[in-house]
Order: C-alpha cells, then structure tokens, then sequence
C-alpha cells in the first residue's frame, strides 16, 4: 500500500529565538500608541472613579434608581461582566481538555478578560449599595448580637461562586503562566529579574516540572467547569427564584444565562485578540485560522443561545398570563423598549450570525471586530431589558408604575469600568506576555504535514 | 475489565473494501436469530396495541401512556442518534469514523416512530381553550406535529442514504443476485467517486446534517410541549424542552455506544472499531451525564425553592410521591451511577466500560420518559366540557401513579424490538462501517518515530 509522506519537522533554535521575541516585544518593546490608548483608558477610568466617589459622598440619590426600578444599570453590568468572565474558561479550559490546537493562541487572553472582568463584576454589587462598607453583612462576622447572613439567599451564594471562581481563575492564569515568567526572568535584569524569579519558582524546564505542570493545567481545567457553570446560574438564580418579578422566575434562567455568558465572552475575546493583533502586530500567530474557528464556534453557541432566549420568550407567553403577557408588551413593543429589544435581537444575533456563516467573514478581522462587537452591544442590552422592564411592573392595578432613566453618574461609571477591565488588561500584557510562549512552541513542535498525492496537509502530533 | 490497545489500519483500500462488504453480504446465523427474535418482539408489541385499542379505543389519551413514553424513548435515542455522527463529522474528529454510519444507521427507525405518531396526535386532545406553544394558531398541533416529525424520519433517512452512497456504489460493484437487483434500485445516483462528486457529496451532508440538527431539537421542542407540559395545568417550565434535548444527546452517544459495542463483539468488524472509538465517545458520555443533571437541577431548584403550591404539586407528581420510583431509576442511571463509572479514565479506556455505561443511560432514558409521558397522559382533560372551556389554572392534587399493565409491557418491549429489527434489516444492505470514512481515515492517521517514543500524526484537513 501507497504511504503518504509524512514530513519530520522540529522547531529550531531559531524559531524558539523568534518566538520568544516576537511574544515578549509587548513587555520590552511597547509602541508608542501603546502608551496613548493606555493613557486614554486611564482618563476614562478615573471619571469612572470619580463618578463613583461623588456617589458615594452624595448616596444613591443622584442615580436614576428608583421605585420600582431599584435594579438597573449597575446589576445589567454586573451580570454583563460575570458574562464576560466566561469566555476564559470555556476557551481555555474546554478547547485544552479537547485538544483543539487551534487555541493557543488565544487562551492566555481570554483567562486574562476573565480575572479582570470578574474585578470589575465584583465592584458592581458595591456600587449598588452605595455604601459600600455594608458589603462586610455577607460575612458571618457579628456573632455577639447572633447575626447571621442568610445562607438560603441566592444573594450570598453569589460572592462564594464568584470568589471561589475569581481564586482558581488566578490561579489557572497563574499555573499556565510559569514557564512564560522563566522566559521573563531569563531575559530581566536587576529588581524586575527578581520579582519575575520569584514569580517563576525556579522553572528550569525539567520534564519532571513539565509534567507537573500538564497534570495542574489538566486538573484545574476539569475542575474550573463546574464553578464556571456554578457562577452564572447562581447569578441567573439571584433573578429566577424572585417569584414577585414577572419576568424573572424562569426555569430555564440558569442554562440562559450561562450560554449567554459564554456568547458575550467569546465575542470579546475574539474583538480583544483582534486589537492585541493590531496594536502588537501578532500576525504571525494570531491568524485568520484562529479567528475562524473561533467564528465557527460562535456561531453553535449563538444558536444555542437563540433556541434558549426562544423557550424563555416563549413559554413566558404561554400561560397567557395578563401580568406576563404586560410585561412582554412593555418589554417588546413600548417605546424606548421596543427600540432597544430591536437592537438586541439584531445586534446579539440576527446580524453576527448569519454573517459568520460565510468563510470570508470569519477569515476577516474586520467583519470579525464588527460582529463580535455588535454580540456584546447586544448582550449588554439583553441583561438591561431582563432587568429593567421586569421591574418596572406595568401591569394592571399596579400603584407604583415607573420607568428608568440612567443619570449621567451612572453612565459614567459604566464607561468607566469597561476603560479599566480594557486597562488592565494591556498593563498586563506590559508584564506578562498575552500569548502563552510554551503553548505557541508545544504547537510549533507538534505541527506536522503529510503529504497526500499532491496535497500536502495539515497535521499534529498526538501522544498515545 | 480489559484493556484493548488502539490500533491502526494497515490493510489496503481494496482489503477494507472486500473485508466489510463480505461481512455485511454475510451475515451468520446469529443474525437470523436476532432478527427473528427482535421481528418476534415487535409483532408482541402490535399485537399489545391491538389489545390496547380494542379495549380502550381512541376516544381518551390517558389509556395510551406508556404507548406515548415508548414513543418519546425512541425519539431520544433512535431520532437523535445521527446526531452523534453529524456533530464529530462538523468538528472533523477521526475517531468517529468506524461509528459514524452505526448512528446514521438509526435513522431507519424513524420509520416506526412516525408509524406510532399517528394514533399519537389523533390522541391528542384539541389544544382550544388549553396552554400551548401554539396559541391556538389554526391547524396546530395536528399538521405542525405530523408535518415536523415526518420530515424528520425523511431526513433522517436521506441522511443515511446520502452519507452511505458511496460505500452503496461500491456494495452494488460487489453484489450480485437480489442484493444486486435492490441495489440497482437504491443507487439512482451514478456514483464514480470524481472530485466534484465528492464536493457536492460532503456539501450535502453539512447542510443534511444541520437541518437534521433544527428539526430534531424543534421535534424535541414540540413533543415535550404539546404531548406533556400542556396537558398538565400549571406546569410553565421553559427548561423542560431542553432538557428534553438535552436527555436526548445523551441518549444519542449511548445508543451509538451500544450499537458499536454489538457490531464489534458479534458482527465481526473488530479489525475496524478499536478502544479509540469507546474512549473518546465514554469522554463525551462524561460532561453529558453532568449536564443531565445540571439541566434538571436548574428546573427544580427554581420550583423548590419558591414553595409555590402549584408547583409543589408538578413536583410530587413527577418526583416525589406518584413517580417516584421511576424518577430516582431514571436519576441514578442516567447520572448517578453512569458518573460514578465513566469518570475513571482507565475505564474509559476500555471498551466494556463505556458500552455498561451507555446501557445503563438508555434504561435510565427510557425510565425517565416514562415518568414524564405516563404522568403526563393519567391526568385527565381538565377543561369543564373537555373541549373549549379554559383549564383550571393548576394541578390540584397529585394523580395516582399508572401502572403497566400487560398490553403496556408488550408495546414498550414491541417499541424497543422494532427499533432494534429494523436497524438489523437494514445492516444487512448497508455496511454499519463506513468504508469510504475508514479509507479517509488510513489517509490521515500515521504513526511514526519521534525521540524515544511512538507517535501518531493526524492530518487535520481544513
């Protein structure tokens, strides 16, 4: 029998060399747009902070909450952040578990948009106290005077999934991070080699620390799952076992907002690649290959998603409820709602989807920035309309009907925190490199060719 | 439990060929027997629905509850198991290619499960005046039901045909006698394998297999709706249909597990289907039996937690006190027991191990669907005249539990024994290995030195 060839390639000296500088050049060669982008955040974030501060002196009041609509902007963005945080996970730790090679790049990223997206989530709830020392009332602390926070509520469930998942998120970033900071530290000099060998644990590269670190990633993949399923459906239970809301007690909120979740967090991913590509000309690894795939996969999660926003919709309809079929009226066809249900719907789905259907479009950063960016303005307005019409109780005898209006605090602050979850994140790739070094080389070593008749195709390695 | 090695295929492509056409053109006396054992079955099964219909006809869908669970058991198992076969070939897995066609093989039974839809929805009482998805629309459910499963057992079908077309052109090369005269029949295409041919023949399947993707979770969707969450007042649960599916994914990968395992130990295709294929299915069996149980739990924590009594009373019914001995068999062997086994790799790796596993999900599947569809069909129509009248808003106690009676037993075995029948028919003239997969397979899978050690190197076509 005819065997096709197979090609025996090794990664050389020299693209390990090139590696290296071509994934460090964020930390020791930053371009000067760099620095004005992170300036421009920087601004943007302390209007933020002060927005916030001036909250906080002056108390709620100067937001646009008020009876009924006593959740709004600062829950949509919570829940819209919590969202976010779930695109490192699931590329992560999925694509890792099932070997897809495709992620490498892209993972270091997106567990980097997860830690500092789950920050920003955790500042949002205290926010919405507008006293934010009370936040010290979900810990079991005041045992003189018996006070207990109560454990049955879904509202303190939230910090320990979140906490639980903000703690072995690091660590997650942390373990992959290693041999990175050894190539760090091999290339410092002075106070910073320090911090980076203190960071790297004497990372020599052994196979014994090889090993130890493959078993750690597998581990903390399989184990990060479930807390990152935990979280969103506690966050969606904060809301579904609410039996007062019409709108809010649903059964299927859980998976809802979990495969929500990873739509919106997979859209940023895929538009903070595009910019890491832009801004640290990564275009020899982050390909349009990368996008592509990532694309594909959108599109099954967008699907999967829309089936779900279907059945919520619709078996919300089908009990013929006044009350809920008011609240679908408001929520659907009143003005401002009906405007922004129709961006929603457009922006989250009926625009990226289709187009990811087609290979161009997956293969152009471009439409890709595009669409991804469109998911997330769509998502941001999903959470705000689950919210704030639910709320509002337009309903037959309702005696305290109103609507919601932002203050122009409250837009600040929103703005302001998507400036610093973008900031931090390009600090971090000013001290760690955002595309995982080792990962790159391990796929450079196990890329193979066969060659069959003419063709000659793709292939990798795999250990039995 | 023992261990079995991967293996690689070092025959050649006409070996292939000429091996799994002489076992599929020959199949031994034990092939007789199943077929006559499982034909046996079925013809207990329709003589069960005869006894069922003579003694209590057509006027009352509560009599016909287990006939429905039969019904939805092979909606989640036989309609969903091409599935499995559409979803690896999308993601381009290898693995999947000795057992793509044993799950594309179950769309046979779509046959069957549209024969036992009819007396289904004529069952069904009218949806005026009742809780649907539909909003009383005109023509809804009868033609939106019948016209959405029907076009899935065709699809299923066509997918099968399509996909098995060029290991068909080649069986016809190699048949003679009736298999020939059946084969010049059912190969209308002229098959001769040309480079366009085999574009449009991989175009097809993508767009075959996503709109058998649609249509079954629509299917799903509707059936789980309109045949049990409707006929229960007070039952709004927007999880249930997907978590409907969702049984049903899993229900897909067991089937074709279960299916594999049969042809590897008594079909003779053992130089073909390896540990690969049981291993990577057992770590797809893994998150299943985990989102089974999550999907379940979200439903129910939101109806616990409230204390509402009209949901209170959907939860006895289902769960706690009428069925609550099929629900605790069909949570333990559809998560329970079936996690406990598969999260071990080194069972994983085994191909026992993984087949238990399977088997034991389908029990669990079938035990689920008929606490579902039996509590379901025992509630009576609660509207005053039964016809037009608004139902009740809730359930206002809990039914007492139905139990099989004989005519019962004889359509669940019926149901199950014609599923199986069919598809051992129909192994008979398609070969349940795919050849022409297996032969792309060899083209892409080498394995070779590296260091110390052996290596496999997978082609990954874009």
């Amino acid at each position: 029998m005819h065997e096709p060839a197979v090609l025996r390639r090794h990664t050389t000296p020299e693209i390990d060399r090139r590696i290296n500088d071509d994934l460090t050049s964020s930390m020791f060669k930053t371009p000067s747009r760099y620095w004005m982008l992170v300036g421009f955040l920087a601004l943007v974030t302390a209007m933020g902070a002060g927005a916030a501060g001036y909250m906080f002196v002056n108390g709620l009041g100067v937001t646009g909450l008020n009876r009924p609509v006593m959740w709004a902007f600062f829950i949509t963005n919570f829940v819209f952040w919590i969202g976010i945080s779930h695109a490192g996970v699931m590329l992560s730790a999925i694509l890792r578990l099932s070997q897809a090679e495709w992620r490498r790049p892209a993972t270091r990223a997106a567990e980097v948009v997860t830690i500092f997206s789950l920050l920003l989530a955790l500042t949002m709830p205290l926010m919405h106290m507008g006293r934010p020392w009370r936040f010290l009332w979900i810990f079991p602390w005041d045992f003189a005077r018996s006070i207990w926070p109560n454990v049955r509520s879904p509202l303190v469930w939230d910090p320990a999934a979140i906490g639980t998942y903000l703690t072995s998120s690091i660590l997650f970033v942390y373990v992959a991070l290693i041999p990175d900071l050894a190539v760090a530290r091999d290339r410092t000099k002075g106070i910073v080699k320090a911090g980076y060998s203190l960071l790297a644990m004497g990372w020599r590269g052994y196979p014994m620390q090889w090993r130890l670190q493959m078993i750690a990633g597998i581990l903390l993949s399989a184990l990060i799952l479930p807390v990152f399923v935990s979280v969103h459906s506690i966050v969606s239970w904060d809301f579904a076992v609410t039996q007062s809301v019409e709108g809010f007690h649903s059964t299927i909120f859980a998976p809802y907002f979990v495969i929500g979740a990873v739509h919106s967090g997979v859209s940023a991913v895929v538009t903070a690649l595009i910019i890491f590509r832009y801004i640290f000309h990564w275009e020899r690894y982050i390909l349009p290959k990368t996008i592509d795939n990532l694309g594909r996969l959108l599109l099954v999660v967008a699907t999967a998603w829309f089936f779900f926003l279907a059945l919520e919709i619709l078996f919300g309809l089908y009990a013929r409820e006044n009350s809920e079929l008011a609240l679908r009226t408001l929520q659907i066809f009143r003005w401002p709602y009906s405007l922004l249900f129709l961006i929603f719907i457009i922006a989250a789905y009926g625009f990226p989807a289709p187009m990811w259907l087609f290979k161009g479009v997956r293969r152009s950063f471009f439409w890709m920035a595009i669409t991804t960016i469109s998911v997330n303005i769509g998502m941001w307005l999903e959470r705000f309309l689950i919210i704030v019409p639910s709320l509002a109780r337009k309903q037959a005898l309702s005696f305290n009907w109103s609507t919601y209006h932002p203050s122009v605090i409250e837009i600040l602050i929103i703005i302001g925190g998507f400036s610093f979850v973008a900031m931090l994140v390009l600090l971090f790739a000013k001290v760690f490199p955002l595309i995982p070094i080792y990962d790159i080389k391990e796929g450079e070593i196990l890329k193979d060719e066969i060659i069959i008749g003419k063709k000659r195709i793709p292939a990798v390695m795999r250990e039995e | 439990m023992s261990r079995v090695e991967p293996q690689i295929i070092t025959k050649s492509n006409q070996e292939v060929t000429r091996e799994i056409l002489a076992i599929t053109h020959t199949m031994g006396p034990g092939y007789k027997k199943a077929v006559v054992f499982f034909g046996l079955l079925l013809l207990l099964g329709i003589i069960g629905f005869i006894i069922r219909a003579v003694d209590a006809g057509f006027n009352d869908f509560r009599p016909w509850g287990y006939f429905m669970a039969g019904y939805a058991f092979l909606l989640t198992t036989a309609s969903t198991a091409p599935l499995f076969s559409i979803s690896q070939r999308m993601v381009h897995s290898h693995w999947r290619r000795p057992m793509a066609r044993a799950s594309e093989m179950f769309g046979v039974v779509g046959v069957l499960s549209t024969l036992m839809f009819i007396p289904m929805i004529a069952l069904l009482p009218s949806s005026a005046g009742r809780r649907s998805i539909w909003f009383e629309w005109p023509g809804t459910p009868l033609y939106s039901d019948t016209l959405a499963v029907v076009f899935l057992a065709v699809l299923g079908i066509v997918l099968l045909y399509v996909a098995a077309l060029p290991d068909l052109a080649v069986s016809r090369l190699h048949a003679t006698g009736t298999r020939r005269k059946i084969l010049d029949r059912i190969v209308i295409v002229n098959w001769k394998g040309t480079e366009r041919q085999w574009a449009v023949h991989r175009a097809s399947l993508r767009v075959l297999g996503a709109l058998y993707f649609l249509f079954l979770v629509l299917v799903h969707t509707i059936i789980a709706s309109d045949f049990a969450e409707a006929l229960v007042p007070g039952w709004k649960d927007a999880i249930f249909p997907a978590f409907h599916v969702l049984s049903g994914f899993q229900s897909a990968v067991a089937s074709t597990v279960v299916a594999l395992f049969l042809l590897y130990k008594f079909g003779g295709y053992k130089d073909y289907i390896a540990v690969d294929q049981f291993w990577a299915a057992s770590k797809l069996l893994l998150p299943l039996c985990l989102l089974w149980m999550y999907f379940w739990f979200s439903g129910f924590i939101v109806y616990w937690y409230g204390r509402q009594p009209v949901e209170q009373t959907i939860l006895r019914t289902f769960m706690f006190e009428a069925y609550l001995v099929p629900f605790l068999l069909g949570v333990m062997l559809s998560f329970v027991v079936p996690f406990l086994i598969v999260m071990w790799n080194f069972v994983r790796k085994t191909i026992l191990g993984p087949t238990i596993v399977a088997t034991l999900i389908l029990f669990g599947a079938l035990f689920d669907r008929i606490r579902i569809y039996v509590a379901s069909f025992s509630i009576a129509d609660m509207r005053p005249d039964g016809l037009t009248s608004l139902e009740p808003e809730a359930l206002s106690a809990v039914p007492r539990a139905v139990l099989p009676g004989a005519p019962d037993v004889m359509m669940i075995l019926g149901t199950i024994g014609g599923a199986i029948f069919l598809y051992l028919l129909a192994i008979k003239l398609i070969p349940p290995v795919s050849i022409w997969e297996i032969k792309e397979g060899m083209l892409y899978r080498r394995r070779r030195k590296y260091l110390k050690t052996e290596i496999m190197v997978m082609g990954k076509p874009e």
